[in-house]
């Protein structure tokens, strides 16, 4: 009877429990941010890229980081489209079949896309890691700029559904591993300039076994084993050619393994710096010193490392505000153990590790990462976090507690800290995710995701959170300024955010600038500091529009 | 391994009164239950009753002994033997006593006995063995293996005591070596074995060649260098190393008594070379050399036995020594299905999910551990840094504090500690912590780690100084970096 009556009060208990656990969550739901879901229509949509790295027996290190892309809208017709880097045959590093092929996709409207890779002239060449697009040439159409393993690709967008490979004629250099690259105006003379990152010094010769030889185990190597290169610096010279200046502006010294690249002017001074993410090395900060040079300054601004002063294996990177407070932070992606650092800017030149205090740490200590976006998912006036989840080593499982193949992530931010919120957001599907690049592809105002995955299918999330806030996307237009508007100032109440097209790892966004605006049906001021110093003010916009902005004179 | 009950008859007290009889009858019988504790009250009755009675002092000593009371048994033990010096029970079980309070010095000299009095007592023997090994007292540990490893062929308790006592002696003979030349080739050529036997062939390739430098003609080098060649691909590059190795002229027997022994196969006389013997360099190389042979010989026996406690123990340990923490974690799960809830093997695993950075396994571990077992600050530390690495410095904390109550001087708990006070936002506490570690830094993060809480606390000066110091270490471990690197790239024969 004891033990009845036990049994009893535990299921009383139990029930209790449950009940209370139950209030918590509906309390969590209704105070906490709107939840953001996805919904995967890459199968329906004709979106059929597979990203091929051709694994091999020798575990080749580039093998791995391959799966960039660029979300641009290529013709114009106000759709962004999507591009996917590819790799190549190895040894031979050719494209040797189509399955190789990088792949432009139309966006025809109604999630629908067809491949127009040929008639774009967009196949490419070589093993392809990273994009970066955007309007060089100021004639109004994006172009393209394709990263490779010693094989860099300059396309020029000509207007007619068609693209030109001005590399030779451009003078953009080839022959070293590049990873990824970005667009920015460094000198603000109106011309947008390319960065471009690598990795470093290897060739296919390469063949350093690593792992455990008795178990018969053979893993791709540490990077610790490769020597790290310098990022290239190339100036827009206004005339369909570039200059390298990587010397002159002082960045070739500095020797790194670098996965990616993103621009925000950190310091306020009214010009655009350069983050580069380091493979186990501190990363670099490039301040931007106004006079055509850099002066790296991770260490004493406190990003080179995270609190605990180790390298880590950062990857992609974001370059965006997500507290609010008006200046730009940093959310870089890493491997299991590591975390996601997340770099406060406190200002002044200075930052913190807020990977801790923003939870961030707690929540992805166990993931690692490669592409990721900082942007505003449920559209309630706060920068979320998506991450493109998957280990670099294929074999993880045998030597560490960690998994190769993850699902991506979502983060919510909760007014400056993040909350976990993959769970039962649609993210489904556990693969080797790469890159990552978004767009607001339906136009319907929330910002949805687009991810490579090695070997395996692209991913297509079209974002579907039922109680989304209103918005804003803006397109810039400069007239002194770069064509983009890239490296443009924009304030609307506390939120803050630059114009650019580098997004997470080795991928690019030429989407405007895309704001969440919560309840708010106008917003009630714009600030724009152009980057030729131009202000601009905007009242009482309507939200939920897509707004073209020109330049004043 | 602890003795056997002795119980001594009632009709010794028969001509006493019927109650000390039945007192005695009753004592018994909780003896013979393992109930232990219950009987000790009635033997300090009946040793109070009928004092000077070695067979009642025996039995109160054996049943405080048997409940965990070994301080109270060990008098006991010794007023036996006074009158009794060779009874075995007493001998043994005192021996036992000693061993179980962590005093292996003690348990030495009634366990020797023990095995005059019995040479044939594997309990004694094998208690005495372990002693020894704990004493660091290896050969003669690996005597008493060796003779046991006759009487029990089929204890694998006895081929890993004797593995681990050649392994030992191997490892002091290596550290001798080191302590009188560091920069000896017989170091170089014992270091390159090391590095083979964790697979850092280009490492081992780099040391094989030092001590060639010196020693051209040292026998096993060329054919070790052979077997890196093969191990990594190039076979014509083994073939002409090992051609080397028989090119080499046959070592002067009189001049080198200790390689002919090793060459010969007799690794015994070489692994315990007469006490007389003068400690040259050689004689210690080729002592290392023969030791860690007859190590894996014991170490191959074990192996050949059933799955056992000790086989699982031996593979944690090679598996720890090769940095597979994971597969260490899974032999010490394996060894606890074989001895349930064992304490030593349950730390041993929460050490082993630590180290393999299974931070989760870790805690559940720990924290179990330390509720139900002493406060050890070892485990302390684990579980404190386990939640710092987990992003939660408002549960390590406590941990870390804790484990520096107990020890002050734990310096790595010191490094977390400050870094956990850091991400809760109390600099002025973590700088503290943090200088008490910074002798700990070997690749300059601590340094980082101060100059930042220097940083946050407006100790501007301070923070510069410390990170000076953190790019300076920098610098040194890359250029470390970069001449290994450099000089251990595997190329031709030279």
């Amino acid at each position: 009877m004891l033990r009845v009556r036990r049994r009893l009060g535990l299921r009383d208990n139990m029930r209790a429990l449950s009940l209370t656990v139950a209030a918590a969550a509906f309390l969590t739901a209704a105070d906490g941010p709107t939840p953001i879901r996805f919904h995967d229509v890459a199968g329906a949509s004709g979106l059929n890229f597979m990203l091929e790295n051709s694994p091999t027996s020798r575990k080749h290190m580039i093998e791995t980081m391959p799966g960039g892309i660029a979300v641009f809208d290529y013709d114009g017709d106000g759709r962004p489209d999507i591009y996917f880097t590819n790799g190549a045959e190895i040894p031979a590093l050719q494209k040797t079949a189509p399955k190789y092929w990088n792949r432009l996709f139309r966006n025809e409207g109604n999630w629908k896309f067809r491949d127009v890779t040929e008639q774009a002239g967009v196949a490419g060449a070589g093993y392809s890691m990273g994009a970066a697009a955007a309007d060089y040439d100021n004639d109004g159409r994006t172009d393209l700029f394709v990263a490779g393993v010693n094989r860099n690709t300059l396309y020029r967008n000509l207007g007619n559904g068609r693209f030109e490979d001005v590399t030779e004629k451009a003078g953009i250099k080839s022959g070293e591993w590049a990873v990824a690259a970005g667009w920015f105006d460094y000198d603000r003379d109106g011309r947008l300039d390319l960065w471009v990152v690598h990795y470093a010094k290897w060739s296919t010769a390469y063949d350093r076994f690593c792992g455990d030889s008795s178990r018969g185990i053979r893993i791709y190597c540490h990077p610790k084993y490769f020597e790290g290169i310098a990022s290239t610096l190339y100036r827009n010279r206004g005339d369909g050619t570039f200059e390298d200046v990587s010397k002159k502006a002082g960045i070739a010294a500095f020797a790194g393994r670098g996965m990616s690249v993103a621009f925000a002017d950190y310091d306020g001074d009214g010009y655009p710096d350069a983050f580069v993410t380091n493979d186990n090395m501190p990363n670099f900060l490039f301040h931007n010193k106004g006079n055509g040079t850099f002066e790296e300054v991770s260490l004493p601004a406190g990003v080179a490392l995270r609190d605990h002063g180790k390298a880590v294996a950062s990857m992609g990177a974001e370059f965006k505000d997500y507290d609010n407070d008006g200046l730009p932070d940093l959310a870089v992606t890493a491997l299991a153990g590591e975390t996601y650092p997340l770099f406060r800017n406190t200002g002044g030149g200075n930052f913190t590790d807020a990977t801790y205090s923003s939870k961030l740490g707690a929540l992805t200590t166990r993931h690692s990462g490669w592409g990721l976006g900082l942007f505003d998912f449920n559209n309630d006036g706060w920068k979320d976090l998506f991450t493109a989840n998957a280990h670099v080593n294929d074999r993880v499982e045998a030597f560490e507690p960690a998994v190769y193949r993850e699902l991506n992530s979502v983060f919510v931010n909760d007014r400056g800290t993040f909350r976990e919120a993959s769970a039962g957001s649609g993210l489904t599907g556990a693969k080797a995710h790469r890159g990552a690049a978004f767009g607001d592809f339906d136009g319907d105002g929330r910002m949805d995701a687009v991810v490579s995955a090695l070997g395996e299918p692209a991913e297509l999330w079209q974002n579907v959170s039922a109680d989304a806030g209103h918005w804003i996307v803006l397109k810039l237009r400069g007239t002194k300024s770069n064509r983009d508007g890239i490296g443009a100032q924009v304030r609307i109440g506390k939120q803050y955010a630059e114009m650019t097209t580098t997004v997470g790892y080795a991928s690019s966004a030429s989407i405007g600038i895309h704001f969440g605006l919560g309840a708010a049906t106008v917003a009630d001021s714009i600030e724009i500091r152009w980057p030729s110093g131009v202000k601009q003010k905007l009242s009482n916009v309507k939200a939920d529009q897509i707004l073209q902005v020109t330049e004043p004179d | 391994m602890l003795p056997a009950l002795f119980l001594f008859s009632l009709t010794l007290f028969a001509w006493q009164r019927d109650d000390l009889a039945a007192i005695s009858q009753r004592a018994g019988v909780l003896m013979g239950a393992g109930k232990f504790a219950d009987a000790i009250p009635l033997y300090q009755q009946l040793v109070k009753a009928v004092p000077g009675n070695p067979g009642l002092v025996l039995n109160l000593a054996l049943a405080q002994h048997m409940s965990g009371r070994d301080r109270e048994a060990i008098p006991n033990f010794e007023t036996v033997l006074k009158s009794q010096p060779k009874s075995l029970p007493a001998l043994v079980s005192l021996g036992a006593a000693h061993l179980s309070l962590r005093e292996p010095k003690l348990a030495v000299d009634p366990l020797e006995r023990a095995v005059t009095v019995d040479p044939g007592n594997q309990d004694a023997r094998g208690m005495l063995a372990g002693a020894l090994l704990d004493l660091g007292r290896f050969e003669e540990a690996g005597e008493h293996y060796r003779s046991l490893s006759e009487l029990a062929p089929d204890d694998p308790r006895v081929w890993y005591g004797l593995g681990m006592s050649y392994q030992s002696l191997s490892t002091r003979a290596f550290e001798q070596l080191q302590k009188i030349d560091p920069t000896s080739p017989y170091v170089s050529a014992l270091v390159a074995d090391t590095r083979v036997q964790r697979r850092q062939y280009r490492s081992a390739f780099f040391f094989y060649n030092e001590a060639l430098k010196k020693l051209p003609n040292l026998h096993s080098v060329h054919a070790a260098l052979a077997e890196v060649y093969r191990k990594t691909g190039h076979l014509d590059w083994a073939a002409a190393e090992d051609a080397k190795e028989r090119a080499l002229p046959p070592a002067d027997c009189k001049l080198h008594p200790a390689e002919c022994q090793f060459i010969g196969g007799h690794d015994l006389q070489a692994a315990t070379p007469a006490k007389s013997a003068v400690l040259a360099l050689e004689t210690l190389y080729w002592q290392a050399k023969a030791a860690n042979e007859l190590a894996l010989q014991s170490f191959f026996r074990l192996g050949q036995l059933p799955p056992s406690v000790e086989l699982h123990q031996l593979r944690a340990e090679i598996a720890r020594n090769q940095n597979q923490h994971l597969e260490a974690a899974k032999e010490w799960r394996s060894a606890l299905e074989l001895m349930p809830g064992n304490p030593r093997a349950r730390q041993e695993l929460a050490i082993s999910l630590f180290m393999a950075q299974d931070f989760q396994g870790a805690i559940a571990e720990t924290e179990d551990l330390l509720r139900s077992g002493p406060k050890n600050p070892e485990l302390l530390f684990v579980a404190g840094d386990s939640w710092l690495r987990l992003e939660d410095a408002g549960k390590a904390i406590p941990f870390l504090e804790a484990a520096l109550a107990l020890d002050p001087q734990l310096v790595a708990a010191h490094a977390s500690l400050g870094l956990a006070l850091v991400r809760a936002g109390r600099n002025k506490e973590a700088v503290a912590h943090l200088e008490k570690a910074v002798e700990l830094d070997e690749d300059g993060s601590l340094h980082y780690q101060l100059a930042r809480a220097y940083q946050a606390t407006g100790d501007a000066a301070r923070a510069t100084t410390a990170m000076a110091k953190y790019q300076d270490i920098l610098k040194r471990v890359q250029q470390q970096k970069d001449d290994v690197a450099r000089e251990a790239q595997i190329g031709p024969p030279r």
